[in-house]
Formats: C-alpha cells, structure tokens, sequence
C-alpha cells in the first residue's frame, strides 16, 4: 500500500485506539480529569471548583473539590509518566456529606479538612482525640486552628507521624468570626459541655 | 546454478536512499528482482558471465536508481509513517488487555441469569417498566417477587457504556425503605450484583408483610426511587 495512505489510515486509527485505551483503562491526561469522572461513575457532580489538591505519597494525589455545599474527595496517581488514574488501593471517600454548619473530618496522612456553610467563620479549632484501640478512655489530643478561605474551606495536617490504623476522631469543633469571638460549637468542650451544631444539648 | 554477488551494485544504489529504515526492504527487493532476471537469461541460454552482465545493463545505472529511490523513500514521509507504525503497534499492545477484560465481561453477562430462590414459594410478581440514566448508568429494574417466606425481591439491571467519560463502579441497588401506607416497616437489606458493564443483580428484604403498600430504594447518590406494590400484582396462583 502507498505510504501516504498507510499514514492516513494510521491517522485515523491512532486517535480511536487511544480514545479506547483511556476510557477502558480509566485513563486520563489529567489529575482534574481522573477525579470528575470518578464523581460521574459515583453519581453527583461535578464539583462547582477544586478547592485542592494535596500531596500523597510520590506520585499520588489527594484532590477536593466542592459539590453542592459538600466535599468531594477523590485520590489520584500517575500512571506512565504522563497520564492519571484512580488511586490504587486504600478508599475513596467520594462525595463527604457537610450537612453541619461547620463540618470537619478526618482523612489518611493526619488530614483534617471541612467545610463551613457560615460566611462569618473565618477560623475553625479543632480538638482531635487519637490513640491505640481499645485505649479510647485516655486518648492523646491534639488541638489545631485552620483558617477558613472564601469558599468556607479549612484543611490542615495534624500529625505526620500518626498512623492511620489509630483510632481518632474530632470531639470538638469550635469556628470562630474575624473578630475572634466563637460564634459556633460542635461536639464536646473540654469542660463536658456538649453541643450538636451550635445548639447545646447536654451540659 | 551460482547466482552472482550484486553486493557492490545494490550498496552503490542504496548510498542514495537517505531513509536508512528503508535499506533493508530496498535490499531484497531488488536483489530479488535481479535474481529472477538472471534466472531467465540463464534459462534462455546465456553464459553466466553474460547474463549477470546483461542484468546489471537491465537494471541501469545503480546512482541513477538510487537517487529515484530515495525520492520515493522520503525521509520525511519515512519517518511520520515509521513513528505512526511504531506508536499503532503499542497502542494495539496497550488496548489487548482491556478489549478482552471487555470481551470477556460481555460475554459472561449474556449468561449471567438471576438466581432463583428456591426455598419458598411465589406469591406474587410485579412487571416493573422502571429504566433511569444517571450520569453514565443506567438502573432497569425488571421484576418485583414476594415469597411466602415473606422475603421481597427486586431483580434489576445496570449498563454503563464501557466508553463512556466515567470510572466504572459496580453500583447495586438496595432497598432502603419498605412501607405500609405510610409507615415504614423496614429497612436495609441484602443483595447480590454481578459484574461488569452490563450486569444483573437482586436486592431482598425479609420480613416484608403481603399487605406493604411501596418499596423505595436509592438509584445513585440522593436519588431516592418508589415502586408501589398494589399495582400490577400477579399471584402466582394466576399464573
């Protein structure tokens, strides 16, 4: 066959069994990419916007985003050099429910990030108890502020060594507006005070 | 017979071909060619000195060819169509394992059937036409079963198009809610689905009374789907 016809018909090929590689793969040219189809084939989205993207281990990502009002939370890693795919291995969390005022939550590599619905809140502490299963009467705490950016998000890493099969969790939410006055609670106060979403319940 | 060495004519002709992948193909063709055209003179009754040297005058001046040759062998042209080949060729290499996951995964959903529960007896049945897109998925639920056993059974299937602009997740349909009127009887339950971009699968709640009046259950995130159950029933009697 002439050459130039090989060329063309090589030409029309080549785009067809790339097309096919990426989508059977699950393959993307970007991280961006990766994670909204993943929101597509979870079923919400996509994100109005990325609020980041997140370092993991070499090569990996974490990316969130934001979905009507909630967190999406999508892994992603590099696959030969230059294209993306989903995370292998380990969770992903999808879309995270912020159906709080302020929502804070707890993901791999001692990240804590949340959302808030409150434009006032301009700082969020959290106090996160952790420890060794079955030691949940004595956890170790560690207290952090995160501040809040204009789409109502805070992220923050609070422990780099911790590990991940520990138990933890955030007992206490506190967000507080731009004159440092606390205008929202969640959870329990350090003295035993418990509010769920701002409203005290039991003292 | 001894077929002369045209090595030193084809080297002269080849030092003008500039596309060196080329060198190889250019070679045996026309050493081939002058081959066959020995043969014939020889088996027309010539010396063998002869016909190598009446070949050679067939095939004229080897500089002459060979800067014909290189014109038809463009580089430029060579190397588009070589690179082109070459990424073709690991493309296919790369698409071989996921057309025959795809291959196989079609083919094991055209068997793929729906369990039949075999430890009580059909009491009733619902046709349910209920089909939905949602995003790249598509939900068909198929059939209501209620056993005397007291066990409701949802068969439905899903289909995403294996090219279509999403991760492929395996989505399963479970029932969340099961009511009487409007008060809700129970809830949660178990299942099965099978794999693939076509799939088949149940959902089942137990202790369902006969007299539930609806059935809901999620169709991807947020998307909350009501079946009534007092519509369409064919007891198993009837049928």
């Amino acid at each position: 066959m002439n050459r130039k016809k090989e060329i063309i018909i090589f030409i029309i090929i080549i785009p067809l069994l790339l097309f096919s590689f990426l989508r059977l793969g699950e393959y993307r040219f970007s991280a961006e990419g990766i994670f909204y189809a993943c929101e597509r084939g979870l079923g919400y989205g996509p994100s109005e916007k990325i609020l980041g993207e997140y370092e993991l281990e070499e090569g990996r990502k974490l990316i969130v985003g934001k979905c009507q009002g909630n967190l999406s939370v999508i892994p992603v890693q590099r696959a030969f050099g230059v294209l993306w795919k989903l995370k292998s291995g380990g969770i992903v969390n999808g879309l995270v429910d912020c159906e709080k005022v302020v929502t804070a939550k707890l993901f791999r590599g001692g990240k804590v990030m949340g959302l808030t619905s409150e434009k006032e809140i301009s700082e969020v502490y959290c106090r996160i108890e952790y420890g060794d299963y079955g030691n949940d009467e004595n956890p170790s705490i560690q207290e952090m502020t995160m501040t809040v950016n204009e789409d109502g998000f805070f992220y923050g890493i609070w422990s780099t060594e911790i590990l991940d099969d520990t138990f933890q969790h955030i007992a206490y939410i506190e967000g507080s507006n731009s004159n440092g006055k606390v205008i929202y609670q969640d959870g329990m106060t350090s003295e035993g005070i418990y509010y769920n979403n701002g409203i005290i319940e039991v003292e | 017979m001894r077929v002369p060495d045209w090595e030193e004519y084809l080297k002269q002709v080849l030092s003008h071909v500039k596309f060196k992948y080329d060198h190889n193909s250019i070679y045996f063709e026309l050493q081939n060619h002058m081959e066959d055209r020995y043969e014939d003179f020889i088996t027309e009754g010539m010396e063998e000195d002869e016909a190598q040297k009446a070949v050679l005058a067939c095939m004229g001046d080897a500089d002459e060819i060979g800067e014909e040759l290189n014109q038809a062998h463009s580089p430029v042209l060579g190397w588009i169509w070589r690179i082109l080949k070459d990424v073709l060729i690991v493309l296919i290499i790369i698409n071989i394992l996921p057309m025959f996951s795809l291959v196989l995964t079609s083919v094991i959903s055209i068997f793929d059937m729906y369990r039949v529960k075999n430890d009580s007896p059909l009491v009733y049945t619902i046709d349910v036409d209920y089909k939905e897109k949602v995003y790249d998925t598509t939900y068909m639920i198929d059939k209501i079963l209620y056993y005397e056993d007291n066990t409701l059974e949802i068969r439905y299937a899903t289909w995403t198009n294996p090219f279509s602009d999403s991760i492929k997740w395996n989505h399963s349909l479970g029932i969340q809610h099961v009511y009487v009127d409007e008060v809700e009887i129970a809830r949660g339950g178990g299942g099965w689905k099978g794999v693939g971009y076509f799939a088949r699968g149940y959902s089942c709640q137990d202790d369902v009374p006969f007299d539930a009046t609806r059935v809901a259950f999620s169709v991807a995130i947020n998307n909350e789907v009501s079946i009534d159950l007092t519509e369409g029933r064919v007891l198993a009697d009837e049928s």
